[in-house]
């Protein structure tokens, strides 16, 4: 497998943007992202689009043709790619492939969603889902998580409610992020409940944006003279869908983060920042420790200890995450690079990491069976 | 071997129009039953059945396997906001661990129980009205609802 490099990134801003099309967003990311790697749409040999929602809330198929077209980009290889919250990860996924295989020398990996819903009407998917026609809904599931988690481990309801107030605290600082207003403990808890223990402000909005990143070789990287960010590694798996599972982990999540250290030859105590799927505010805690950023049953005390704060030992979702930055399904494991990119280049102005070499970026996508359907994790490394 | 919609015995329970079929029924004293399934060769029991084991694969037969539904309270919550299949809140559900049989299944608790039921609360069966279908007709679902007079 050859070297993959982030040649350049690209975004929108992420929140509501009812008078814009999944065309529109898509062509703006795409084009910041081809002018950041000083690259023409003639030089990309292939296009990755993940797109959730559009066949259901804009009857619209094809996304990743219609946006490259918006941009002048025809008779190219263009892959859409349906993953639930992880399709833009796993369109990264794909594009890294292509390039890491040889096959292609630069790709352009998007993302895009327009999830804003009328207010009051809530996402409806998984019709076919026992559990979906019987009334269960995302922040339901993740209630019953939270709840196996605080019985396992003595996780609180005010340490849940840190990681809202840290996301919010840097979603203030991110020009791209939907919610630019600090939240307190008290702001989260007592908002209101949507499924006991989760609260309004405990869950990430379904938001408006497009992310995209130019995926190229070393030759190519070489060429343009860019920053060199490697894509150390890339990994995608289905959870095992284990009947009787441990609700208190995601064991696709420590699976994918082994065979994911392994390739790059790195560990969590190398870590500068990272960007994770921060959906509710359990998936955070339950991710720092399927990451092994603390031991099993720690989470709640490592958000008490600030350690994942901008400033502390390992900074998380300095962006704002998902429940400050906002959550265009297809597009948050895109825009999760774009993040990681700019803080390795050390252009996260206001919200910078100090120091920034080595990123990983965490997502997972749909539920089944209570596990998930895909786990995308990826590690960037500045050379 | 009778299929599972033979197995609906109770006509109370036969005459209302299930939220999905072949998924439960009712036993000859009209208690609700599960219609699960049962790997012929390495015993995985499944709810809903499937057609093909999940650990074997394609080739052994998953035979039907009727669950009584008695178990214990894995996971819970309560919804404190409308569902977008119609429930009005608040409504409760969870995860049951069912009693001998190593098989864990999602289900609504009844009316009763829509303040919610903790872990490891013991519950049953019972068939309970739902919502209505695009066609009007009341669809039915079975619910957990507490087993009285054990501790949890």
């Amino acid at each position: 497998m050859r070297s993959v490099y982030v040649a350049g990134v690209g975004s929108t801003t992420f929140g509501k943007h009812l008078d814009r099309s999944l065309r529109s967003l898509g062509a703006e990311a795409v084009t910041r992202a081809l002018a950041d790697a000083g690259l023409k749409g003639k030089d990309i040999q292939a296009g990755y689009c993940g797109n959730a929602l559009g066949a259901m809330l804009q009857e619209e198929t094809g996304v990743g043709q219609h946006v490259l077209w918006e941009v002048g980009m025809s008779g190219l290889p263009v892959v859409n790619v349906e993953n639930a919250c992880a399709s833009g990860s796993t369109a990264l996924h794909l594009g890294w492939q292509g390039v890491a295989s040889g096959l292609y020398d630069a790709v352009i990996v998007f993302g895009v969603d327009k999830a804003v819903m009328p207010k009051g009407t809530p996402l409806k998917v998984g019709a076919a889902d026992l559990e979906v026609r019987l009334g269960d809904i995302f922040p339901g599931y993740f209630a019953m998580v939270a709840q196996k988690h605080m019985e396992a481990h003595g996780t609180t309801l005010e340490q849940l409610a840190k990681v809202s107030v840290k996301n919010h605290d840097n979603g203030c600082l991110n020009p791209y992020a939907e919610f630019k207003k600090p939240l307190t403990v008290e702001e989260v808890l007592a908002s209101p409940m949507i499924a006991q223990p989760i609260t309004l402000f405990s869950c990430c909005p379904n938001s408006d944006g497009a992310a995209a990143a130019v995926l190229c070789s070393e030759a190519v990287m070489r060429r343009l003279g860019s920053r060199p960010i490697r894509i150390a590694a890339s990994v995608l798996s289905t959870g095992l869908y284990e009947n009787q599972r441990d609700f208190t982990r995601w064991e696709v999540e420590e699976r994918a983060a082994k065979l994911a250290y392994s390739q790059a030859g790195l560990g969590p105590e190398d870590l500068s920042l990272v960007e994770l799927h921060d959906a509710f505010t359990i998936c955070e805690i339950i991710h720092y420790e399927g990451l092994g950023l603390c031991p099993p049953g720690d989470g709640g005390r490592l958000i008490d200890a600030g350690a994942t704060a901008i400033g502390g030992r390992i900074p998380v979702n300095p962006s704002g995450g998902l429940l400050a930055k906002g959550h265009p399904i297809g597009a948050s494991g895109v825009g999760q690079i774009a993040e990681i990119a700019w803080q390795l280049r050390g252009e996260a102005t206001g919200r910078q990491v100090k120091n920034a070499r080595v990123g990983l970026a965490q997502m997972m996508g749909g539920s089944k069976e209570t596990d998930t359907r895909a786990c995308n994790i990826h590690i960037l490394v500045a050379e | 071997m009778t299929s599972p919609t033979e197995q609906i015995a109770d006509a109370a329970v036969a005459a209302a129009v299930p939220f999905m079929p072949d998924l439960f029924g009712a036993a000859a004293d009209g208690s609700v039953r599960l219609l699960g399934g049962r790997c012929s060769r390495c015993a995985t029991y499944s709810f809903p059945r499937r057609s093909i084991c999940s650990q074997c694969g394609p080739g052994p037969e998953v035979e039907a396997a009727k669950l009584d539904g008695h178990g214990r309270i894995y996971a819970s919550t309560v919804v404190r906001v409308p569902s977008p299949v119609g429930l009005k809140p608040p409504y409760a559900y969870g995860y049951v661990d069912l009693d001998g049989v190593p098989l864990r299944v999602f289900g609504l608790f009844a009316k009763a129980d829509a303040q919610g039921l903790q872990p490891g609360t013991p519950v049953r069966l019972v068939s309970e009205a739902l919502y209505s279908n695009a066609s009007g007709q009341a669809l039915v679902a079975y619910k957990f609802t507490r087993r009285e007079g054990e501790a949890a």
